[in-house]
């Protein structure tokens, strides 16, 4: 799949965007006015890219740093911040939080239950399968989730039924505070691709080019019914597992030096390099998405709260088919 | 009217809904041609509707269950079979998860989870502490999920169908002892409503509500009691989720007394919960303390006389009745 133009700048453009929204959460969660326990996935941004290929129709689960797939799906920041800050305006209508819904564009919700993604997808996998369209799932994880067992069950019958879907693996090297060597048996996730019969891979989390050209070739292979795949990307996040954790378990160092590999100013200079962006571009990008950041959270604070009397009314459904 | 048992309007059940509505699957361990599983369908119904449709598994009970969450909730209207109902437990976390999904989201753009999950209890058959169980209070106290306990051949076509054209997850469960029960079911479609129970048996001097094999045990115990005179109501449920308690509370108005035998443990069972509804809306219509039957908070043991001691049985049920009339 030829990266376009096009594509290159709407996957920088969303990269600045969901990267300002992560560090509005961040200031969120130390105000004491948002949910508690913001997952902040900066320096993990290069995400972005793997969603932006994807089409309309598609499905997408997420984990609990989130904003890169919000944001690249199309979700407007308004109803993400007003979520978070639980109003009747979030996406979720202040039930969620970090429980982020919007099914109109492939985006039906997160589990607490760290993995509980590998076998939803397995089932919007048959949805996409049954009904024929070239649909495809793709399904994001932290090497730290998957060490649970789901990721067995997952991956041996999405490769079994053949499923259309991408195992998307965001290999940060920590299980909350646990490094990899202590969780893993083997250096690299994608080395098990083998075992379910499915192409895996492993790439450079921070190098955008490297992570889109990969997706898309998989992406590929699954729409024409070829069945998954598991790219495993290394990255890195720079902040705490979540808001407010001290990370004793690594250096500033060690962080220092990731954040040298900061994946945004690594894609500008290719998108310079290509004459796609100029410096006043880089700048008008940067101001767009703070106020499009401000006007969320200014939305946000004046929302109304959610109704208490209508909690019952969400429980079930009432329409039959 | 033709007779037919319990598993066959079972299948029935399904091959007519996924006839109607090309959304509706069959997904479960050993569910296809050949297969062992208790309530898989004949294999004209596996060759009529094709792997896709009648998709057979492996051991995967968390998937199982969260797959279909994923299916259902982008469109499809998946059946799953646990056979057992012990094998939900290795599944508890996404049983759950699924009647969580709605209301946990807010139910954003009206998020719906059409699904059914089925399974047999299989208590009294020796299995041991893990293959006896019935985890009824369990399901019942997650929230979002809806619970039907099929007691006769007519109940289980009408509930199922019912079940399967409900837009919520729906847990649907069969006593083994019920399965080759024959009764009267009608060539024509019909189906029966959630939160509607069925009066087994009129009586005057006690209410006994019982669901699954208990049904079966409570009327055996109150054709006993009338030869002791006692005239005993058999009320069955037939779904706990959504409950008629307005039945319930109609003929505790009219005994008194109130018996409720369920196969579940004792302990924060089912039994305190109807007990509890009755006693808080209609506590001038007691004569007596309500009576319970059930597991006596114990893993159910493999000999016959054992797990008898454990389990509810019609003589339990004499015994507790019997108590209510002194």
């Amino acid at each position: 799949m030829p990266l376009s133009n096009e594509i290159l700048l709407r996957i920088y453009r969303d990269m600045v965007r969901q990267r300002a929204l992560d560090y509005q959460l961040v200031k969120g969660a130390k105000s004491g006015k948002m949910s508690p326990g913001w997952h902040s996935g900066l320096g993990e941004d290069a995400i972005v890219a793997p969603v932006v290929l994807l089409r309309e129709d598609d499905y997408v689960t997420y984990t609990h740093r989130g904003t890169y797939v919000w944001i690249a799906r199309g979700m407007s920041m308004k109803e993400l911040v007003a979520e978070f800050y639980g109003k009747a305006t979030g996406c979720a209508g202040g039930y969620g939080g970090t429980h982020v819904a919007k099914p109109s564009l492939g985006i039906f919700g997160r589990s607490g239950m760290q993995g509980g993604h590998f076998p939803l997808a397995v089932g919007m996998g048959i949805t996409a399968q049954m009904r024929g369209k070239g649909q495809v799932v793709m399904m994001f994880f932290g090497d730290g989730c998957g060490t649970r067992g789901h990721l067995h069950e997952a991956f041996n019958f999405a490769s079994v039924w053949k499923l259309p879907i991408i195992w998307m693996c965001e290999n940060n090297g920590l299980s909350m505070s646990v490094k990899l060597f202590k969780t893993w048996a083997v250096k690299n996730i994608a080395s098990i691709a083998g075992n379910y019969a499915m192409p895996g891979r492993t790439v450079d989390g921070n190098d955008v080019i490297a992570v889109a050209e990969a997706t898309g070739e998989f992406i590929e292979r699954a729409r024409k019914g070829e069945g998954p795949a598991l790219l495993e990307m290394i990255t890195y996040r720079w902040r705490g597992h979540v808001e407010g954790d001290p990370m004793t378990y690594r250096t500033r160092e060690e962080i220092k030096e990731w954040q040298e590999k900061d994946p945004v100013p690594r894609f500008e200079k290719v998108l310079r390099d290509k004459g796609l962006l100029a410096e006043e571009d880089i700048a008008r990008i940067q101001k767009e998405a703070e106020a499009e950041v401000a006007e969320a959270q200014q939305f946000a604070e004046e929302s109304p709260d959610p109704d208490p009397e209508k909690i019952l009314t969400k429980v079930y459904a009432t329409s039959h088919s | 009217m033709r007779e037919i048992s319990t598993v066959q309007a079972i299948h029935e059940a399904i091959a007519e809904e996924m006839r109607r509505d090309e959304r509706v699957y069959l997904i479960g361990e050993a569910v296809g041609p050949g297969g062992t599983g208790a309530m898989r369908p004949p294999t004209e119904i596996c060759q009529e509707f094709g792997e896709r449709r009648v998709r057979e598994t492996g051991i995967i009970e968390p998937t199982l269950a969260a797959s279909s969450t994923g299916a259902a909730m982008t469109g499809l209207r998946p059946i799953v079979d646990f056979s057992f109902v012990d094998f939900m437990f290795p599944a508890w976390n996404e049983i759950y998860q699924a009647g969580l999904w709605r209301a946990g989201h807010g139910a954003a753009e009206d998020i719906k989870i059409p699904l059914v999950y089925m399974a047999g209890i299989i208590g009294y058959s020796g299995g041991g502490f893990s293959h006896s169980r019935a985890p009824i209070g369990n399901i019942w106290h997650g929230p979002g999920l809806k619970l039907v306990i099929a007691t006769t051949p007519y109940d289980a076509k009408g509930l199922l169908k019912t079940a399967i054209r409900d837009d919520n997850p729906v847990v649907f469960l069969v006593h083994r002892r019920h399965y080759p029960v024959k009764g009267p079911v009608p060539e024509e479609e019909y189906l029966i409503p959630f939160g509607e129970a069925a009066v087994r048996k009129e009586g005057k001097d006690v209410t006994i509500v019982a669901d699954g094999y208990q049904v079966t045990l409570a009327l055996q115990a109150a054709e006993d009691l009338a030869g002791e005179g006692i005239s005993a109501e058999v009320i069955d449920p037939r779904t706990l989720e959504p409950l008629d308690i307005d039945t319930i509370l109609a003929s505790v108005a009219k005994t008194g007394r109130l018996v409720v035998v369920d196969e579940d443990h004792i302990r924060c069972g089912p039994h305190a919960e109807i007990a509890f509804q009755v006693q808080e809306k209609s506590f001038k219509s007691l004569k007596a303390p309500v009576q319970r039957v059930g597991n006596r908070n114990m893993p159910i043991p493999m000999a016959q006389v054992l797990r008898e001691a454990a389990l509810p049985t019609k003589d339990k049920i004499i015994a507790a009745v019997r108590e209510t009339m002194e």
